[in-house]
């Protein structure tokens, strides 16, 4: 069977494969995943997505930012945001979202203030993504200076 | 230790004298603990615990019968021959927790490096002060920051028009005591590391195990926007109703395989099956992995897991970013759906949005979706990068001016993948062709094909894998009908956003009439066409076919055709499918000439895991033909 795979692959382009995916700790890149095409779909039954170059190896020391797998503290808001980089921006647009909550959390936003937290992205949503190019540590900025000039969420802007 | 001091003065002399003794009394007392405990273990007969076996990853090979372990890695065991015999490990590992070494970045003392290991055999040898404790400061700090407090398994399904995706995926989520989110939980997933620019080696090394897997942690929201964002995989949660102390047994284990190596195979030693002997050594009772010897489909895996009683408490559905966008253009009508794509793809300026007559609440509807379409758009289609993000920008500030209007959540599907057919499938037939009764028999390990019972699969997606099929005739032999290598069909209807390619392709030996008569052939053949949904139960088809045939038994042995085929599904009931197909083949062999196939497939199902077909065909080519073939057909 695994050489009839095999067989079945050789006749697509092997162009295919040059595709990564690399979403690394501190690299904000948008990656293209092609999902359309035959190649794409023969390597998807092989590697079945599970080539997780953005994962951090357990105990393999740093991949990334991570130590022993796990994200330390101070950049838990920063990846949290390049991670999410598309979702959280659609969201913070409309004024809600799991990952608008998320980065509530992230930031120790009580859960009294989530509503206003998300409210106050919304309003101030050009003054966070000012351009159409914007880097994670610009956008981090932008809200940390939004939630000071809240008065109901000043104290959040401590925790960026 | 090298001496450097050329003359110790007398009292240096005894000091070091004392310390040696000393260190050899601690020696020696080592040493009969030591002995204590690997008799104590033995009397247990710890070595062939459920447990113990698990930890190392025991299993008894299926042909030669001998046991030993899965894992490939040398550093995996402490003992030399620890791969193959347990007691010697057990004997080792026990030894090496009498050395506490410094903790580095790359190495740990043997009670952190095992702390499973260690753990498990204190609980049963109950380790007194003889022996040495090292504090295991590095996982002490990864199990704080996962912060365990209950286990999720996660299984991401299909790509939608991807029926080899159709395979899936499984991974542990960590959830943390009262997460306020779920996104921020750790995951342990298991992964071939391989090398993608490896290009046609890639694909082979990760089907003979040439790379090596290896279990990993991230956070969750990264997986999240890998499946659902990216990907476009649906996932369902399966929350896991484990206790404390059998989830840090989890974590632990996962620890002692941080950087083991387990060669990595597609079919049986992947992802799902790794991710099962985890839950074998939190709980020996379960003994999931021991229904996994050929091979492990993911799905099958999460069935595994709900078959066991009170194991599974909770599912829970986390649509793709294609589910959600489906469900956000089911609340518009078709204007707006209009308006949505005309905005994504930049014939419409979003500022303009507001002269269109719309509410402000339809308005921030339709921005929503030009949002999702656009996002797809940039990476389903590749758009310049450049200009997705600008115009992405202009419709997201201009969205922060619109109203907060209801969330979209689109409705979990009636059946879950995990409620599908099994993946296993046994057929019996009888029929007549070419003028003679048959009976046949089939086999088919997985998965899908378009005649089989659909719910819980994705509509208009087969794959097929090692189809084999056999035919005894009537007054004759006994004959291959066909063994399918690969056998992968995606039908996917375009409607106003989405213009998908549908396409086929299939590689194995099959039957071809030629003159008169049946051979077997070597057949590669692929197809290119369209389909659209007419009506929510009717998908209509059309492809352009090329194939290419080796037919040992003729004179001229090659051929290759081409030729179209339309058709339709249609679901005349939920349980009642039938699909009417004509196809027009031109062969360039003679014997096979110019070829009309008329068919008609039928399948209805009479209880779970049962489908009754009925299939009919009309040939007509050098010679005509009319065969039907009625088949009962059983999913294990």
């Amino acid at each position: 069977m695994k050489k009839y795979l095999v067989a079945a692959v050789m006749m697509t382009a092997t162009s295919a494969f040059a595709a990564t995916n690399n979403v690394g700790c501190g690299v904000g890149s948008m990656i293209f995943a092609g999902q359309s095409g035959l190649a794409q779909e023969v390597l998807a039954v092989t590697t079945n997505g599970t080539l997780g170059n953005q994962t951090f190896g357990i105990s393999s020391g740093t991949l990334g930012c991570g130590k022993d797998g796990v994200v330390p503290n101070n950049k838990t808001a920063m990846l949290y945001l390049e991670g999410n980089q598309d979702r959280l921006a659609r969201e913070m647009a409309t004024g809600q979202g799991e990952s608008v909550a998320g980065l509530a959390s992230v930031i120790h936003v009580s859960a009294a203030d989530n509503a206003a937290f998300a409210a106050a992205m919304k309003e101030n949503y050009s003054r966070i993504y000012t351009q159409a190019s914007v880097s994670s540590v610009e956008v981090l900025a932008n809200i940390k200076q939004v939630l000071a000039s809240s008065e109901t969420l000043k104290a959040y802007s401590n925790n960026i | 230790m090298a001496i450097i001091n050329q003359r110790p003065t007398l009292r240096w002399c005894a000091l070091f004298l004392f310390c040696c003794l000393s260190k050899f009394a601690a020696a020696d007392d080592s040493a009969g603990y030591l002995a204590n405990l690997r008799q104590q273990a033995r009397t247990l007969d710890l070595a062939h615990a459920p447990t113990w076996l698990n930890l190392l990853h025991f299993k008894r090979h299926p042909l030669s019968g001998r046991i030993r372990s899965l894992a490939d890695d040398p550093n995996f065991f402490a003992a030399a021959n620890g791969a193959t015999d347990a007691q010697a490990e057990l004997d080792a590992t026990l030894a090496g927790f009498f050395s506490v070494t410094p903790e580095t970045e790359t190495s740990q003392p043997a009670q952190c490096r095992y702390i499973a290991r260690f753990v498990w055999l204190n609980e049963q040898l109950h380790f007194d002060g003889r022996m040495p404790r090292a504090d295991c400061a590095r996982f002490q700090q990864w199990r704080e920051a996962i912060n365990p407090g209950g286990l999720t398994l996660i299984y991401a399904s299909a790509y939608l028009n991807s029926p080899a995706s159709m395979y899936g995926h499984t991974m542990f989520r960590i959830d943390q005591p009262n997460q306020p989110s779920q996104t921020l939980a750790y995951t342990l997933s298991y992964a071939a590391n391989g090398n993608a620019n490896d290009g046609l080696g890639f694909v082979y090394k990760g089907l003979t195990g040439l790379y090596p897997g290896l279990f990993s942690s991230s956070p969750y929201y990264l997986r999240v926007r890998e499946y659902s964002d990216l990907e476009n995989r649906d996932v369902w949660e399966y929350q896991l109703n484990l206790t404390q102390p059998e989830i840090e047994m989890v974590l632990r284990h996962a620890w002692e395989l941080g950087t083991v190596r387990f060669d990595y195979f597609f079919f049986d030693e992947n992802c799902s099956y790794h991710i099962l002997s985890l839950l074998d050594v939190a709980r020996p009772s379960l003994q999931l992995t021991d229904q996994f010897v050929w091979s492990t489909i993911p799905i099958d895996t999460v069935k595994a897991a709900l078959a066991i009683p009170g194991l599974v408490s909770r599912v829970q559905y986390r649509p793709s970013q294609r589910s959600l966008l489906d469900a956000h253009m089911q609340t518009l009508n078709s204007r707006q759906v209009s308006l949505a794509r005309d905005i994504s793809r930049g014939n419409l300026a979003v500022a303009r949005l507001d002269q269109q007559t719309v509410a402000p609440q339809q308005g921030a509807e339709i921005i929503d979706l030009a949002d999702l379409y656009l996002s797809y758009l940039g990476i389903a289609k590749r758009m310049d990068g450049h200009t997705v993000a600008q115009r992405l920008h202009e419709l997201r500030v201009a969205r922060s001016q619109y109203p907060v209007v209801p969330e979209v959540v689109p409705a979990t599907p009636a059946v879950r993948p995990d409620q599908g057919h099994a993946s296993g499938r046994l057929t019996t037939g009888i029929g007549r062709q070419q003028q003679r009764s048959f009976i046949e028999i089939g086999y088919r390990p997985a998965l899908h094909d378009l005649l089989d019972p659909e719910p819980g699969y994705i509509r208009g997606a087969q794959i097929e894998f090692l189809d084999v099929a056999a035919r005894a005739y009537q007054h004759g032999g006994i004959q291959l009908e066909r063994l399918t290598a690969v056998n992968i069909i995606s039908l996917a209807p375009r409607d106003t956003l989405f213009t998908p390619k549908s396409w086929r392709v299939r590689v194995g030996r099959e039957q071809v009439d030629a003159a008169g008569a049946r051979r077997s052939s070597n057949t590669l053949a692929g197809s290119a066409g369209m389909a659209w949904d007419a009506r929510t139960d009717l998908l209509a088809y059309g492809f352009l076919d090329l194939r290419a045939d080796y037919v040992p038994g003729l004179a001229e042995h090659g051929s290759a055709g081409i030729g179209g085929s339309i058709g339709l599904l249609w679901d005349a009931t939920p349980g009642w499918r039938v699909i009417p197909d004509i196809a027009l083949m031109r062969n360039s062999n003679d014997a096979l000439g110019t070829q009309r196939i008329y068919k008609l497939a039928s399948r209805w199902t009479p209880a779970p895991d049962y489908a009754l077909t009925l299939q009919l065909s009309h040939l007509h080519a050098n010679s005509k033909d009319t065969a039907w073939q009625l088949q009962l057909r059983r999913y294990f």
